[in-house]
């Protein structure tokens, strides 16, 4: 178990930045999102003697996160705030950053207005650029499926921010 | 949605904007003034999006540690020995990592009703330490408190005499 834990340790440190992207992208919440993160992991190292390497290590910890996420928004409420969502850290100047922050801003609420089976697909694909075969892996469906389903997505995110204008 | 007066829709727009792999809507697009003029709205609020792609999500300090600190605390010791604790018919024996697991789940489900937030527990001497974050304007302290008799009346309902003593600390008020 020793070699399990150093190993599970270092891809702890190498994918927990990515791991907590995913999560924030997908509740919105930056404490939420560290929820979603320490279960995700928990279940990863309980899932550890079940992973026998079919799928890539990245693969599979977007995958547990993804489902670490899902599960946290059937749990909670309805509502996604996104009033403290954290401020990008940017090296423009102050008007290029502000107004980079609103355009955040719109973008992240009206993803989290999506419903979450078009919410996730689209962080996957559009915010973390993963391929349309890697995300259809992630999220176990057929690449046919997920491209109807990020349609939807897009079509629904297109509408939500003309709304906004 | 409605289409265009040229017959394309701004469904097929869209689809064109994500991957732009249909030949022929992009020979109709450069010669449609509608089309063009739709996508050209399009693809200012797709920027935006890509825009979101690119920008950089500011980690919270100490997270990586805090996470270690949370798989750690769910980790059985090497060579530890399993609690036990009376039963109708007998007495069950309960490897570590089922107590850790009990004891991280409860937690979790006691403290989210609560609304605070665990970043850690870890079973350490025999006593159960459990990391809380609260957010403001929650009165932390006296939930905490509240954590703490809730979860220690709950892990001996679940373990018995196994049941480990009760710590909960506040680490942080966001």
């Amino acid at each position: 178990m020793r070699g399990n834990a150093a190993a599970f340790d270092q891809l702890v440190r190498r994918h927990t930045v990515r791991m907590y992207r995913v999560a924030l992208r997908i509740v919105g919440d930056p404490v939420e999102a560290e929820d979603v993160v320490q279960d995700a992991w928990i279940s990863a190292w309980r899932a550890l003697p079940r992973f026998r390497g079919e799928a890539a290590p990245s693969t599979w910890l977007y995958r547990v996160v993804t489902n670490a996420a899902l599960a946290h928004l059937r749990r909670k409420k309805p509502t996604v705030p996104l009033e403290s969502a954290p401020e990008p850290r940017t090296s423009d100047g102050p008007e290029a950053s502000l107004l980079r922050n609103e355009t955040t801003d719109v973008v992240l609420r009206a993803i989290a207005e999506l419903e979450p089976t078009q919410r996730v697909p689209l962080v996957l694909r559009e915010l973390e650029g993963l391929s349309y075969e890697e995300v259809a892996e992630v999220l176990g469906i057929a690449v046919p499926a997920l491209r109807s389903r990020l349609h939807r997505a897009r079509v629904a995110l297109m509408a939500k921010l003309g709304e906004q204008r | 949605m409605s289409p265009l007066p040229c017959g394309r829709s701004i469904d097929e727009l869209v689809a064109y904007l994500a991957d732009r792999d249909d030949p022929e809507l992009t020979a109709h697009v450069a010669g449609c003034a509608q089309c063009a003029a739709e996508l050209a709205e399009l693809e200012d609020r797709w920027s935006s999006v890509r825009l979101v792609a690119v920008t950089p999500v500011p980690t919270p300090p100490g997270l990586v540690s805090r996470v270690l600190a949370a798989v750690h605390g769910v980790r059985p010791r090497l060579g530890s020995a399993p609690a036990g604790f009376d039963q109708d018919g007998g007495r069950v024996s309960v490897a570590e990592r089922a107590v850790l697991a009990v004891c991280r789940r409860l937690a979790v489900e006691l403290a989210t009703g609560l609304g605070l937030h665990v970043r850690g527990t870890a079973v350490e001497d025999g006593e159960l330490q459990v990391l809380v974050a609260a957010r403001y304007p929650a009165p932390a302290i006296s939930v905490a408190d509240e954590l703490r008799s809730q979860l220690s009346r709950e892990l001996v309902e679940h373990l018995g005499d196994a049941a480990p003593v009760v710590h909960v600390h506040l680490i942080d008020i966001g």
